[in-house]
């Protein structure tokens, strides 16, 4: 009478001869939908549990484990925070506070005085230098080298130029925005922002987050290896079990749940502990970044690790290990079989 | 219930273990299945099971060819058996409880009904007061009680039993056939594999006797259609 479909049989069964104990609910072998699905969260509940307290009856080798996983998590989370400063630093709080501008070469001195006193009373400004012409000439005469060349020209050809320090540390938008608020007054020509060392800097990033994601997929991959390698071991021990949930009727998929979550424990706490590995490291370091960073005058810091980075790296982590043990269990589990 | 067509069952490197068996068992029946070790008493036994497949020849369970069976659909065909293994197979870091339980928890049975069935099935075996046991505290013929109660769980169309007296008393191993007589009386085909001739006169049932991969005893002919 075996029926092979999903649903256990529910024909009905000869009534238990008087005298005979036949366990009771024979009769009502159907099992709702809705009970299956309450039975199917318990056991995952169960499940995971029980697969938490195997761990911890081997503390020393779990722990190994776990610390193995966190050290090769911990290296691109590291290199995370140190792209993340770089970027900070690039982005947003020292920006470079000099505005140069490039006024026109016939601009009337009437109007460049008005100018630099427009300038000077302005709110975000701090200084204002002037460099006329002919102190541009000057200057250039004698830090290029060009000098007698300079005297073929028959006119100047260097505009005059004023130096605008800005008040504070704007950002990069701020200072955008104050250059082009300048660029629009009558006597200025052209404004530069002195931002080539943000460009260079961002560039720099860019290639910190490819490395960060190269280095993340190299050692994810590794992850994946560690925890097969431990489920795989893991497997090994518990045969028996596996051999008697087969036998009375386990599909493979449950035999393989408890070690999908121990592979899931395994990276859980591997993240975690990453996290408070580079935490700890940040702390480490703060204090001499801090000092260095006051003494460029820079308000500037390492980035910090949130929960935001736990959170992400504690899921990863556990969907990366779980990931590792289906890998191992897959064909370990088929070939269980007596 | 159980039908054997002509089944062969060879091994890598050319042991038969089963030559040309046929036999067929009616729902409800008890048989017994004799023979010394090594006549393949086991082997047939784990056929039905489907740990193993025929060679040759055709496993018929309630009509339907086992041969069709597809990997996918074994967890399921299994939960309509009971096995009875002769060492057991406890788990032993789990409690009597757990380990009765288990054919109910792979089905997704309501923890009610676990917890109520399980509590039956050790009380037929009349081990109810060590439920909370583990394996190992209890003697090697109270773990083979625990095996019944655990194949018989879920109420299974069909019984095997590998040797299930093996550890027992004479007294203890009448007791388990009355149970094993009990359940096919409410018409669970039995099948028991066995070789202690003074248990098998003394309950009269029908004999399945194999030789070297042969049925010599007990097939169709001499007894059920």
């Amino acid at each position: 009478m075996p029926r092979t479909d999903r649903t256990p049989p529910r024909a009905p069964r000869p009534a238990p001869a008087s005298g005979t104990r036949a366990p009771p609910g024979a009769s009502a072998r159907r099992l709702r939908l809705r009970d299956r699905f309450a039975a199917g969260a318990r056991h995952h509940r169960e499940t995971a549990a029980r697969s938490l307290v195997r761990l911890a009856t081997a503390p020393v080798q779990s722990l190994m484990t776990v610390l193995v996983i966190a050290i090769a998590l911990a290296l691109p989370t590291a290199l995370y925070l140190v792209v993340a400063s770089l970027q900070q630093l690039a982005g947003g709080l020292d920006a470079g506070n000099r505005l140069t501008l490039y006024l026109h070469q016939d601009a009337a001195p009437k109007a460049i005085d008005g100018l630099l006193a427009q300038l000077r009373e302005h709110a975000s400004v701090s200084a204002v230098q002037f460099i006329s012409a002919e102190q541009g000439l000057a200057e250039f005469k004698a830090s290029s080298g060009f000098g007698d060349a300079l005297d073929l020209l028959d006119r100047n050809p260097l505009p005059p130029v004023a130096v605008v320090t800005a008040r504070d540390q704007p950002s990069a938008a701020a200072l955008t925005a104050l250059a082009d608020e300048f660029a629009k007054l009558p006597p200025v020509d052209e404004v530069q922002i002195d931002t080539q060392w943000v460009a260079r800097v961002n560039a720099i990033a860019a290639i910190g987050r490819q490395a960060v994601l190269a280095l993340a997929t190299v050692l994810a991959l590794g992850v994946l290896l560690i925890v097969g390698n431990t489920i795989r071991l893991a497997i090994e021990n518990c045969r028996e079990e596996i051999l008697v949930v087969k036998l009375v009727g386990g599909t493979d998929a449950f035999a393989r749940r408890p070690f999908l979550y121990m592979g899931f424990w395994y990276g859980l706490g591997g993240g975690i502990l990453s996290w408070v590995m580079v935490a700890a490291g940040r702390w480490w370091l703060h204090y001499p970044v801090d000092r260095l960073a006051a003494l460029y005058q820079s308000q500037w810091s390492l980035a910090r690790l949130g929960v935001v980075e736990l959170l992400v790296l504690a899921i990863a982590a556990g969907a990366l290990g779980a990931m590792g043990a289906r890998l191992a269990a897959g064909r370990q589990m088929s070939a269980i079989e007596h | 219930m159980i039908r054997f067509d002509q089944v062969c069952k060879r091994y890598p490197g050319g042991h038969d273990a089963l030559s040309e068996v046929s036999f067929a068992l009616r729902a409800g029946e008890l048989a017994f299945l004799t023979g010394h070790s090594g006549a393949g008493k086991s082997s047939l036994l784990r056929l039905i099971m489907l740990l193993e497949r025929p060679t040759q020849g055709q496993i018929l369970i309630n009509g339907r060819g086992l041969g069709r069976l597809h990997r996918s659909q074994i967890p399921h065909y299994r939960r309509n058996i009971g096995v009875v293994f002769q060492n057991h197979h406890l788990l032993l870091d789990r409690s009597i409880h757990d380990n009765v339980a288990l054919p109910l928890r792979v089905s997704g049975y309501r923890a009610s009904d676990v917890a109520r069935r399980v509590r039956a099935a050790l009380d037929k075996v009349g081990l109810l007061a060590r439920e909370h046991s583990k394996p190992l505290e209890l003697s090697s013929g109270e773990q083979q009680r625990v095996g019944i109660a655990r194949a018989v769980v879920h109420t299974p169309r069909i019984l095997l039993a590998d040797e299930p007296t093996g550890n027992l008393d004479p007294e203890l191993s009448m007791e388990i056939m009355k149970l094993f007589s009990d359940f096919s009386d409410i018409g669970v085909t039995v099948l028991i594999a066995t070789h202690d001739i003074s248990l098998i006169e003394a309950m009269g049932r029908r004999q399945l006797q194999l030789r070297n991969g042969r049925l010599v005893a007990g097939s169709d002919a001499d007894a059920a259609d």
